[in-house]
């Protein structure tokens, strides 16, 4: 698993039964809040904003439009967890409001053809990274995000839920409310779009040694 | 080069680099990487662009998101309730004024049928076309002399009893024009002109209630009118004292064949000299049109031997 994935980044594993924790925990947080209990959402936030945020600026890749509709993604979820049903995984719910709302503002401003790629390189470095890395990692953010946004939309929402939020192709096909068979379709295409931009962007550098039969 | 296992194991690269495919899948797409250029530079095409996707490190939400989040729910918080009371006062309004268009139109075209529902009223009083709704059977009801519409009404000289309650049947009772507005039922009568002599009138969505003759303060016809006409028989009647406008109840009840009682507010009535507490209910059937005005007094009252 992947340095930055959804796991590790809430300080556990999600593998089988401490999965099934981190679900038990957001649904006990939901129903305090439902109870109620201001304070849940609060966690629910603190935990999720990170995530949410990455969802909506891998879609939009312009910090201000994405922090304005992260923000519009929470006020829709505090708005709406009353219909949340019990026993369905919050963070599947969630994503599918982010990416929804992030597409639907695509569509809306019509971010594409205006984008200031500038923007994308703009985030906050993780202090535990050396400058190298800190260089390294921008560097290759902004080139993603240059070449992302060059994708069509349908592709780029799931490239962000499968590389940004390492998300499996079961969670995926939930979050787009799609079967498997057409999130793997999916995915394939996207991935090659992304592989076509990028050869477009970059030309085809490999410097891979050749065997030649 | 084959192309046609070329173009098979190009469509599996994807997943193929991912580490997605099963084994014997896997074996199959490496084993042709490795003689063919062409699908081996597709795969390191692949492997480069995906591996800077992967290696995309993720980036912390701004520090300003949670105070615009907060701003933002606070916003929401705030809106709903003035929103609403503003949409509810607008629908209110834009009702009344479609009532009111409407039930001008209406009468304007003068397309009111001959035959209506009859309109039933409460009476705390008798007369030939009264039912009697009385709690106690002992009670003795006065009479209205309906023979001579031109006089006033007779009436027994017993004082009405507390809390009596007659109904009134009109005999010719007007026709009923209603609107049937999406979310408004609007009922409207006609003057009904009883023998007892009373007409009821008000401004188009109001009920008016008055008092209709000397001989008791009982005797009230209560009715929706938007005519303006009006014709009191009681000689000494207090008209401004009596009048009493009030708002057509919103709950009209839906169920069929529900007889719903609304009480109205309580009023005084000044009937000659001497005035006497009135407590109004008015009564809907399923239709949501005005079934019954039920009129109960205090039974202070003097009756005008005229």
């Amino acid at each position: 698993m992947r340095a930055g994935s959804m796991a590790q980044r809430i300080g556990a594993v999600v593998t089988g039964e401490r999965a099934s924790n981190l679900e038990d925990a957001d649904n006990y947080l939901v129903s305090r809040f439902l109870d109620g209990d201001r304070s849940a959402f609060d966690t629910l936030f603190a935990k999720y904003q990170d995530y949410v945020y990455n969802i909506v600026f891998g879609i939009l890749g312009k910090p201000d439009e994405s922090q304005d509709v992260t923000a519009d993604v929470f006020v829709t979820v505090f708005r709406s967890l009353k219909g949340f049903r019990r026993g369905s995984r919050f963070a599947t719910w969630l994503y599918r409001i982010a990416v929804n709302r992030a597409v639907d503002s695509t569509r809306s401003a019509r971010l594409r053809s205006w984008l200031p790629f500038d923007d994308a390189t703009r985030e906050i470095p993780d202090t535990a990274d050396t400058p190298e890395r800190v260089f390294d990692k921008k560097e290759s953010r902004g080139i993603v995000q240059k070449v992302l946004m060059k994708v069509p939309v349908k592709y780029r929402d799931i490239l962000v839920l499968r590389y940004y939020q390492d998300l499996s192709i079961e969670e995926i096909s939930e979050v787009l409310s799609c079967t498997i068979s057409a999130a793997k379709v999916r995915l394939h295409r996207a991935r090659l779009q992304f592989k076509e931009k990028y050869v477009e962007e970059f030309g085809t550098d490999t410097n891979e040694p050749f065997p030649m039969p | 080069m084959n192309l046609s296992r070329c173009h098979d194991v190009i469509e599996q690269l994807p997943a193929f680099v991912e580490g997605e495919l099963g084994n014997i899948e896997a074996a199959r797409v490496r084993g042709h990487v490795e003689i063919c250029r062409g699908c081996r530079a597709e795969e390191l095409q692949l492997r480069s662009c995906l591996g800077t996707l992967r290696s995309v490190a993720p980036i912390s939400a701004p520090s300003a998101l949670q105070a615009k989040f907060a701003a933002k729910v606070a916003k929401y918080e705030r809106a709903p309730a003035r929103s609403f009371g503003a949409m509810r006062w607008a629908a209110s309004a834009a009702c009344l004024l479609l009532v009111i268009g409407v039930g001008a139109t209406v009468r304007n075209s003068g397309w009111f049928h001959p035959q209506a529902p009859p309109i039933v009223t409460n009476v705390q009083t008798d007369n030939p076309s009264v039912r009697v709704a009385d709690s106690n059977p002992n009670t003795h009801n006065s009479t209205i002399n309906n023979e001579n519409p031109g006089s006033l009404p007779t009436v027994d000289k017993q004082p009405l009893e507390t809390n009596r309650v007659a109904i009134i049947e009109p005999e010719n009772p007007e026709p009923i024009v209603r609107d049937d507005t999406p979310r408004t039922r609007v009922i409207r009568h006609r003057p009904t002109v009883s023998n007892n002599a009373s007409v009821a009138s008000s401004n188009s969505e109001f009920l008016s209630i008055r008092a209709v003759d000397g001989t008791s303060a009982a005797d009230i016809i209560a009715m929706k009118r938007r005519t303006g006409q009006e014709r009191i028989a009681a000689a000494n009647y207090d008209q401004s004292a009596a009048k009493a406008e009030m708002p057509r109840p919103a709950n009209i009840p839906a169920a069929p064949g529900v007889k719903m009682i609304v009480p109205e507010r309580d009023e005084q009535l000044h009937v000659g000299s001497s005035v006497t507490n009135v407590h109004t209910e008015t009564g809907f059937d399923s239709r949501g049109e005005i079934a019954l005005i039920r009129i109960k007094t205090d039974g202070n009252v003097k009756l005008d031997e005229k």
